[in-house]
């Protein structure tokens, strides 16, 4: 568990961690759509420099984008040998049957590798950086347009909000009741297929009944708090773009047109 | 005096799949600035109790009066911003994302500026000592912390009456005497009734006034001195009886004479040092 780098947080008060997290969001959404932009060694290499050159900003240490990049690594190098074997076109090295290996396939495998690992590396950056509860933040914020065509923003803010609170909490509930369960004889992730799904039940059942109870507890507790709907509440968290978020804005424009500049 | 902050008159309510009603003529007055227990054995009515007063669960007759105003479902939201509630579990009454978020979403929800908002959750957090906790999660604070953070979020609504559902069972010794002294010391500065729900007797030996639930009727109301002098018939209603007055019927055992009336662990020990002098 401890290797998972998906969805961590570490804590630091960099440039990046600064940010408004709807920045850092938006921002890393453009990112990915403009690394697309890239079709030529001197456009690559330009994406590459900006990139190494933003991650320092975050004063996180390289082997947790290293880490990040540890769950996708088959993904990675399957799709980096089909690109090798069955791209024709250019020189032809190597030959047999219908796989080949020309100059083209090697310059197209490069290139993939290199779109990946950056945007890769930049979600890394995004998830490293910012709290999942900003994240919440930002995804309410954003989607604020929405109410407009009534869509129950405030509400699924909430829920996400809870959903996210409550992780920690039915993961401990998670360990307590296999544990209790082992105690009782059942084996866990052992056997064949069918005998697995059947330990699961002694698990399920358990956690249901008691994200149930919990889910009272806490619509009871909300109620007594004065929690009525959506409507007219003020909001304790609120979000503010500051000179950064210019800033960030400022230098994605300028990528962006180094990128067209560069391309074919 | 005869300024009662609530009053319940008649109260019954059943839940709907049970045979026997959960509260039955139940009629008891909490004086205001005062701090009442209600005890009672497990199934006894006394949660119920604490749900009807808030009108989160609606009775099926009788009255309740918060603070002058009669419970309604007019009047049910006013009464909720009047009474605060600590619940039993820590962890399913935690809302709020951090603690700051927590303690805030009762101010949220009443629509309080932000600006007061944030002012109103420092005082509340200072209150029950959890600053410097402010942007902590829930799942890194231990049960007695959240239960701070549960008082933190009553106290920053600025409530009249504080209604503590088993807020300590779930908390080791440490931990519940600590929550008990703070609810003290905040009922002292800020003027607050408290009403205890509790199967803890000894906590329930330092209140105003104890109200004794047996099976959803109220069987006794009195002073603990009063109380708690019946010793081992307290048995009968599915109670336990105090450390201090267990002592003395130990005691008597032994031959040592007592005068026949409850004395907490202060009381007793100045008896029992009376008693030696006089030797």
């Amino acid at each position: 568990m401890s290797k998972m780098i998906l969805g961590r947080y570490i804590p630091g008060d960099s440039f990046i961690h600064r940010l408004d997290p709807r920045t850092k969001l938006l921002a890393t959404f453009f990112y990915i759509a403009i690394v697309f932009l890239a079709n030529n060694w001197q456009s690559y290499l330009f994406l590459t420099v900006v990139t190494l050159a933003i991650i320092p900003l975050a004063r996180v240490s390289f082997k947790f984008f290293i880490n990040g990049l540890m769950p996708v690594l088959f993904l990675l190098v399957f799709t980096v040998l089909i690109q090798i074997f069955f791209t024709t076109g250019g020189q032809v090295y190597w030959r047999w049957g219908w796989l080949s290996v020309t100059s083209l396939g090697l310059i197209n495998a490069g290139f993939v590798f290199i779109r990946l690992v950056l945007i890769i590396f930049m979600s890394t950056l995004l998830t490293l950086t910012t709290p999942s509860l900003s994240l919440a933040d930002a995804v309410e914020s954003l989607l604020k347009p929405l109410a407009k065509i009534h869509f129950p923003v405030t509400e699924v803010a909430l829920m996400l909000s809870i959903a996210l609170r409550f992780v920690p909490t039915l993961m401990d509930q998670t360990t307590k009741t296999m544990n209790a369960q082992r105690a009782r004889g059942v084996d866990f992730g052992s056997g064949g297929l069918v005998k697995q799904i059947r330990t699961i039940v002694p698990l399920f059942i358990p956690l249901f009944v008691s994200a149930f109870t919990m889910a009272d507890d806490l619509a009871t507790a909300m109620e007594a708090r004065g929690y009525r709907d959506g409507l007219g509440r003020t909001k304790y968290r609120v979000l503010h773009y500051g000179k950064r978020d210019a800033m960030t804005t400022g230098a994605l424009a300028v990528l962006t047109l180094g990128l067209l500049i560069l391309r074919r | 005096m005869n300024d009662n902050i609530i009053t319940v008159e008649h109260l019954e309510y059943s839940y709907r799949d049970s045979t026997q009603a959960a509260l039955q003529d139940v009629s008891l007055t909490v004086p205001r600035g005062a701090w009442v227990s209600v005890i009672g054995h497990n199934g006894s009515g006394k949660s119920t109790l604490a749900k009807n007063i808030l009108g989160l669960l609606e009775p099926s007759a009788g009255t309740i009066t918060v603070d002058g105003q009669e419970l309604s479902e007019a009047t049910m939201w006013d009464i909720r911003a009047q009474v605060g509630i600590v619940f039993q579990n820590p962890e399913t009454q935690f809302v709020g994302a951090t603690v700051a978020d927590d303690v805030a979403f009762g101010l949220e929800n009443r629509a309080v500026p932000r600006a007061e908002m944030l002012q109103r959750v420092d005082v509340a957090l200072q209150a029950v000592r959890m600053t410097e906790f402010a942007d902590r999660e829930p799942a890194h604070l231990s049960g007695g912390q959240k239960q701070r953070v549960a008082i933190a979020g009553v106290v920053a609504q600025r409530p009249k009456v504080i209604i503590l559902d088993e807020a300590t069972s779930m908390l080791d010794p440490a931990g519940r005497r600590e929550i008990i002294a703070l609810i003290k010391q905040l009922k002292a500065e800020l003027g607050l009734t408290v009403l205890s729900i509790t199967h803890d007797l000894d906590e329930a030996s330092n209140s105003d006034k104890i109200i004794v639930l047996d099976d959803g009727q109220v069987v006794e109301t009195g002073t603990p001195a009063q109380i708690f002098s019946h010793g081992q018939d307290l048995l009968t209603h599915g109670l336990d009886v105090p450390f201090a007055q267990q002592l003395q019927d130990e005691l008597q055992k032994l031959g040592v004479v007592f005068p026949g009336t409850y004395f907490d662990d202060e009381g007793l020990v100045d008896y029992l040092w009376t008693l030696r002098s006089t030797m």
